[in-house]
């Protein structure tokens, strides 16, 4: 097998999880898909130094990386306010607007009858990065807190630890919805 | 000795994801047995760690492991020196581009090695055309949701035309169409498919048109489009039609109706 077949052979299973965590820091589709593509491109220009055992670990390690370092970009361009950022803080914005800039339903939207799901993505989305990733790392791509911390580049100890602040505040988040919700 | 709630919370996470052993996992399961509360916050946290399961996962990779294909092509292009051919695109076919025997002889071989590994490119090849569509669309609209369309604001092509040299690797017809109700109002810089590209702005009353300008063959769709080449498509209200002149490819979008956009184009 030549080197070029061999990482797509390899790289390419993983390209849902690759997406799904780049969508998830950077919520946007488009740029998810370019930070993806950028990634694959990288990891196989470094593939021959790849030494490790755990390939999905070290590709999304690639993907992590371009992400966070798309997401500290965005945040220099000052004179550029960014969608997502301007329509952070929940509430005070129109519905229709906070679902465009960030392609997630808005926790008015998914009042309306979508349930417990949409809720829990909405409230997904409101958490930080850090946060967010563990819990796509942990929940949806199932790795274990060994690969969690390969990918992050923490200790294992603080996997643990962001985990369990990360779930807190989802809980908080959603507990604290369906609570107002109750009350309407 | 049972642990407080305090003290094991920020344990109940690992112990449920089985990453605890031994005596911290004995302790935990000793106190959840006891301690309803701790049971509930694991039950919730169970209930939404689902949800994320269920709900988080980003669907249609497909399209986006062809452009992946094509980003490796280009990669192995630049690193080898030696010129890798190329797949034909679905559109260079349709298009009617006779495909020297070299490629086709490559092609097989290329199909072959990537069956092997991967069946997905024959699945999503057919959809190039789509995607592409689908990125000029999104960027349209992109820049729809922008306060200030254009970075040079200008309604003399003299002024517009020179502002793209250096900033994107084509020269493109841009023409005040006023007298026709088609101002020119500016210039701009945008990406698609990781390529940059210009963009000339118009208007029609209220209606913005944009126009993105590549390479002829930077773009998927437009690769192999012999000059005069044209195609039309429609998404989400937005219309499109995209041509290629002297060997730049115009995307041109809008929320225009067809004839109007089309009386347009005509001009250009």
């Amino acid at each position: 097998m030549n080197r070029r077949s061999s990482f797509e052979a390899q790289a390419v299973p993983h390209l849902a999880a690759a997406l799904t965590l780049a969508f998830w820091l950077v919520r946007s589709r488009s740029d998810a898909e370019d930070i993806v593509q950028n990634s694959y491109v990288r990891a196989y220009r470094a593939f021959d130094s790849f030494r490790g055992d755990n390939f999905k670990a070290w590709l999304l390690a690639i993907v992590r990386n371009q992400s966070l370092t798309w997401l500290s970009q965005r945040k220099r361009q000052s004179n550029v306010i960014s969608f997502d950022e301007a329509f952070a803080a929940q509430g005070s914005s129109e519905p229709g607007e906070a679902r465009i800039a960030s392609d997630v339903p808005s926790a008015e939207d998914v009042l309306i009858g979508e349930g417990e799901r949409a809720l829990v993505m909405a409230a997904l989305d409101q958490l930080p990065p850090l946060y967010r990733e563990v819990l796509v790392l942990r929940e949806i791509e199932d790795l274990s807190y060994q690969l969690i911390a390969s990918v992050t580049g923490v200790p294992i100890g603080t996997v643990m630890s962001r985990l369990a602040r990360a779930r807190a505040r989802l809980r908080d988040i959603v507990l604290a919805q369906e609570k107002k919700e109750a009350c309407r | 000795m049972p642990l407080s709630c305090d003290a094991i919370g920020p344990q109940l996470g690992a112990y449920c994801d089985n990453e605890l052993s031994g005596a911290e996992r004995r302790a935990v399961a000793e106190h959840l047995a006891a301690c309803p509360s701790c049971s509930a916050l694991v039950e919730t946290d169970r209930r939404l760690g689902d949800h994320i399961a269920g709900g988080g996962p980003v669907s249609g990779a497909g399209t986006l492991a062809e452009r992946i294909s094509l980003a490796l092509d280009r990669e192995e292009a630049d690193l080898g020196g030696a010129a890798l051919p190329r797949l034909p695109t679905v559109a260079s076919m349709r298009l009617g581009r006779r495909v020297p025997a070299w490629a086709q002889a490559a092609a097989v071989v290329l199909a072959c090695l990537v069956s092997a590994g991967a069946s997905w490119i024959a699945a999503t090849r057919v959809e190039t055309s789509d995607q592409m569509i689908r990125e000029v669309m999104q960027a349209h609209v992109r820049a729809l949701l922008q306060d200030n369309p254009v970075q040079v604001a200008s309604s003399d092509s003299h002024t517009v035309k020179p502002w793209f040299a250096g900033r994107v690797d084509v020269a493109p017809d841009v023409k005040d169409l006023a007298s026709a109700g088609f101002p020119l109002i500016g210039g701009r810089l945008d990406s698609i498919g990781d390529k940059r590209v210009g963009v000339v702005v118009y208007k029609h009353n209220l209606h913005w048109l944009n126009v993105y300008i590549s390479q002829a063959g930077a773009v998927a769709l437009a690769r192999g489009a012999p000059d005069g080449a044209r195609a039309e498509a429609t998404q989400n209200g937005y219309n499109m039609i995209c041509w290629t002149r002297a060997g730049v490819t115009y995307w041109a979008v809008s929320d225009l109706n067809m004839p109007e956009l089309r009386q347009w184009q005509a001009l250009m």
